[in-house]
């Protein structure tokens, strides 16, 4: 949509445009003699900016001559305090006001200014929340992209680190960056990515977790390819290492394509730490996973078909205390888990304030009171504090892992090891399938890659690691 | 960088393991005579051999050209051939599937659910199977390697739990029964390592050096499997010789601190080769048919693969009579053999008769 020659006339279509909302502001003033219209979204600008590097000077008639077009004299001297653009297109200024820019109309001139003024409420940089670290960086990203680019710069400073901005949602119109080290990433992996983004024809983007299952592409599985984090460090470290970061306006999560299935069981904190206890700890998160997932159903299994597995004292206790309750070991493992998620769902979802309640409620009603009632046995709330507790290690991972903890209790409890372990199978083969960016998600197990298993599963002494940069060419097959 | 779709020969190879570690998990002896103990410590080398032996034909068939198909020489011939080849080894797919399901649900029967009616638990092995199966080659391939590592650690328990009960007076020299019943212990063993005919088809799909990658495999599987009959042997004795299934036998002995029967969780592990067996078999034949017969969804192939499979199986399993007169006929190996060797070998020589009719023609004109 072309502009008008008149000022007024512009802001006028710009209001409509905007439906009249009310934080819409104009300012009708004169510049070097002609009427001159700005037009600015209230509580996106900075004010002080407008009034001391925009209307002061403009208004001011000792900065501008009559000799001169006055379009040259604003572009060339006025204003080197803001960032400013010429615009022909009113969609393209409505977009920009939307994006918190000041759009300035001349009457007469043909073209619009758009100054960068942007000025919103922040959030301040906090310490992370889901991704704890006992000696890492206690930055974490923020809602604002520009100050998540800004984390990221300052942890890796080379002119290789690209950001490219895209927009997705056809309402939103969310500024997405993909950001990567040119040197590293490879080409075809960052147009894969590309494209899937440019594809997803979604309306608006809530935050960046609504972009996984476009990146993951079409095989469905019950892991996902990409990876969050809300830490800049961790971030910048997958990016040396030739990964692609994903940063999504308004959500403090950025996504890392690929990720794989090892990566879950990293954390920063291991690379502070001495490489015996690093690689002690994570075998120990992966004992953690394994324990989250099929404690409970082997359990089940153990004690409904194939109960000369455990210990003679534990199984004699375990049927003793099973005689007390009325429900079968199955439906009890069922239904205790399920009460699990239900504390673990409000714990998430209710205000603060009343947390506690919940927590006196799940571990006296259903820690205490449920055994003495004779409603559950103690061995199987022991089996739950356990994976509840394991599951906690492993947090990143506690969609699937819920899922497939009910599926192996249920088909323990029906099959025995028998469903077990034909459920495991097709998990392996669903961890294997996984390859939505040409890197296996199983690797660098299996494929089975050498020069990578210095920081796989154990983790060799940092002067090692130092010696070889890990990258992701290594792992594509 | 590799090629998207292939598989390492490694994956390739662990895929045969762990194919073959079932067959030998669940092996029945049904011939005592030529299996004498003190021959099988040195059973591999006849296995080794005879495996060699019976796969030169295929690694003719890749080699002729760089990692070339049964179908690359038999389309040149006749395209009835190609569908013969193709209708004859998935027929006999589904016979070995088949077979090693009803020798693993006999397995079960006896051991982990005594007397029980598994026809359901089949029935969802085959549906997992054509899960696996419909995510291809690289899945069944990693997958593969992921198993035999659990594999390796569950032989290796059970190994390492039972070395304190091995008793060398249970052992009795090689070849006393001659070196006749030994070679043929040797010959069929071979013969039933059937798995290997899918190189027939899968050689364009596998990275790195096949031919180098077998020998190594018949002899590293011969080695390990030699070294558990012998230890089979040194620990359970004449015990160990009337059991129906012998390194079970090893794996109940098998204790570890307080648990002293971790005998079901081991075996358990062993439902993950019956698995991914029975996913390479669909995947294979299926690989077959479409050499033979182009089309393009395979989903109905695993689908009909797997309901034919569990009515062989239900077919051979319904009485122990004719599952016993199966396994003790020898009419088992004779048709891997067949299809591994012999197939293959008159398929390159009608090859080769035909090359030849061509240049005397030639040479006649």
């Amino acid at each position: 949509m072309e502009l008008s020659k008149s000022a007024k006339e512009n802001a006028q279509t710009l209001k409509n445009m905007f439906g009249g909302s009310f934080d819409l502001i104009t300012r009708e003033f004169s510049v070097n003699g002609k009427t001159a219209e700005t037009v600015s979204l209230d509580g996106m600008t900075d004010e002080m900016k407008i009034t001391e590097s925009i209307l002061k000077p403009l208004t001011d008639d000792k900065n501008f001559s009559k000799l001169y077009s006055t379009a040259l004299q604003i572009k060339d001297s006025a204003f080197k305090g803001t960032g400013i653009t010429e615009e022909k297109d009113l969609f393209a200024i409505a977009e920009a006001v939307s994006d918190g820019n000041l759009a300035l109309f001349i009457d007469g001139l043909e073209n619009a200014f758009v100054f960068s003024v942007q000025g919103y409420p922040r959030k301040s940089i906090d310490e992370p929340q889901s991704e704890q670290n006992e000696r890492g960086s206690c930055e974490s990203f923020t809602d604002n992209y520009k100050d998540n680019v800004t984390l990221l710069r300052r942890r890796l400073r080379t002119p290789r680190l690209v950001f490219e901005r895209m927009e997705i949602g056809e309402t939103s119109r969310t500024s997405v960056l993909l950001c990567y080290l040119s040197d590293r990433t490879d080409r075809e992996l960052l147009k894969k990515i590309q494209k899937r983004l440019e594809k997803t024809g979604i309306d608006t983007l809530p935050g960046s977790g609504y972009l996984k299952p476009f990146l993951d592409g079409r095989s469905p599985s019950l892991f996902s390819a990409a990876g969050f984090t809300e830490r800049p460090d961790m971030l910048a470290s997958k990016l040396a290492e030739g990964r692609v970061g994903i940063i999504v306006d308004g959500s403090p999560f950025a996504l890392i394509a690929p990720y794989l299935f090892i990566d879950y069981f990293h954390s920063l904190d291991d690379y502070m730490s001495g490489s015996l206890y690093a690689a002690f700890i994570r075998l120990l998160r992966v004992s953690c996973f394994i324990v989250s997932t099929a404690l409970p159903g082997l359990f089940a299994a153990a004690c409904v078909f194939h109960p000369e597995v455990l210990p003679s004292n534990i199984m004699l206790d375990v049927a003793a205390a099973e005689a007390k309750t009325p429900f079968s070991l199955t439906f009890e493992a069922v239904a205790i888990h399920l009460i699990y998620e239900i504390v673990r769902e409000a714990g998430l979802r209710m205000p603060v304030a009343i947390g506690h309640a919940v927590s006196i409620v799940g571990a006296l009603v259903v820690g205490d009171a449920a055994v003495t009632a004779g409603f559950i046995a103690a061995p199987m709330l022991m089996v739950v504090a356990l994976t509840a507790i394991s599951s906690a290690v492993i947090s990143k991972l506690h969609e699937s892992v819920a899922l497939i903890r009910f599926a192996l209790i249920i088909i323990g409890g029906l099959t025995g090891f028998f469903g077990i372990f034909v459920c495991i199978g097709l998990l392996i083969a669903d961890v294997c399938s996984v390859s939505p960016f040409g890197v296996p998600f199983s690797a660098p197990l299996s494929p089975f890659v050498k020069n990578a298993q210095a920081d796989a599963v154990i983790k060799c002494d940092n002067k090692i690691l130092a010696k070889k940069t890990q990258s992701l060419r290594e792992l594509r097959f | 960088m590799r090629e998207q779709g292939k598989i390492s020969s490694f994956q390739f190879f662990c895929l045969l393991t762990v194919c073959r570690v079932i067959a030998f998990f669940t092996f029945i002896i049904t011939d005592k005579k030529g299996f004498s103990p003190g021959d099988r410590a040195i059973l591999f080398v006849p296995f080794a051999i005879f495996g060699l032996l019976f796969s030169v034909p295929a690694l003719i068939v890749i080699g002729k050209e760089e990692n070339g198909t049964l179908f690359d020489i038999s389309n040149s011939l006749s395209p009835k051939i190609t569908k013969l080849a193709a209708v004859l080894y998935t027929l006999g797919g589904l016979w070995s599937a088949a077979v090693s399901t009803a020798r693993f649900e006999l397995f079960m029967s006896t051991v982990m659910y005594p007397g029980a009616q598994l026809f359901g638990f089949i029935a969802l092995l085959a549906a997992a199977a054509v899960l696996i199966a419909k995510r291809g080659l690289e899945t069944a391939g990693r997958t593969a390697l992921a198993v035999t590592l659990l594999i390796g650690v569950s032989l290796l328990f059970v190994s390492l739990t039972n070395i304190g009960n091995f008793d060398y007076t249970n052992l009795s020299p090689p070849l006393t029964d001659g070196a006749a019943p030994f070679l043929k212990s040797g010959f069929f063993a071979a013969a039933r390592t059937s798995e290997t005919a899918a190189l027939l088809v899968l050689a364009p799909k596998i990275n790195g050096k096949i031919k180098k990658g077998l020998g190594i495999w018949f002899l590293t599987l011969g080695v390990t499997i030699s070294a558990l009959f012998f230890l089979i042997s040194g620990v359970t004795g004449e015990y160990g010789e009337k059991q129906t299934f012998q390194l079970y036998s090893l794996t109940v002995l098998s204790k570890i601190g307080v648990i002293e029967r971790p005998d079901a969780l081991i075996c358990a592990v062993w439902v993950l080769c019956s698995l991914l067996r029975l996913a390479f078999y669909m995947y294979t034949c299926a690989q077959f048919l479409e050499g033979g017969f182009r089309f393009k969804s395979k989903t109905a192939v695993y689908a009909v693969f797997s309901a034919a499979v569990l009515a062989l199986y239900a077919f051979l399993s319904e009485s122990e009579e004719t599952f016993s007169e199966v396994l003790s006929s020898g009419a088992n190996e004779a048709i891997f053999a067949a299809l591994l060797a012999a197939f293959p070998a008159a398929v390159l020589a009608a090859d080769r008769i035909k090359k030849l009719y061509y240049k005397r023609k030639r040479a006649a004109h």
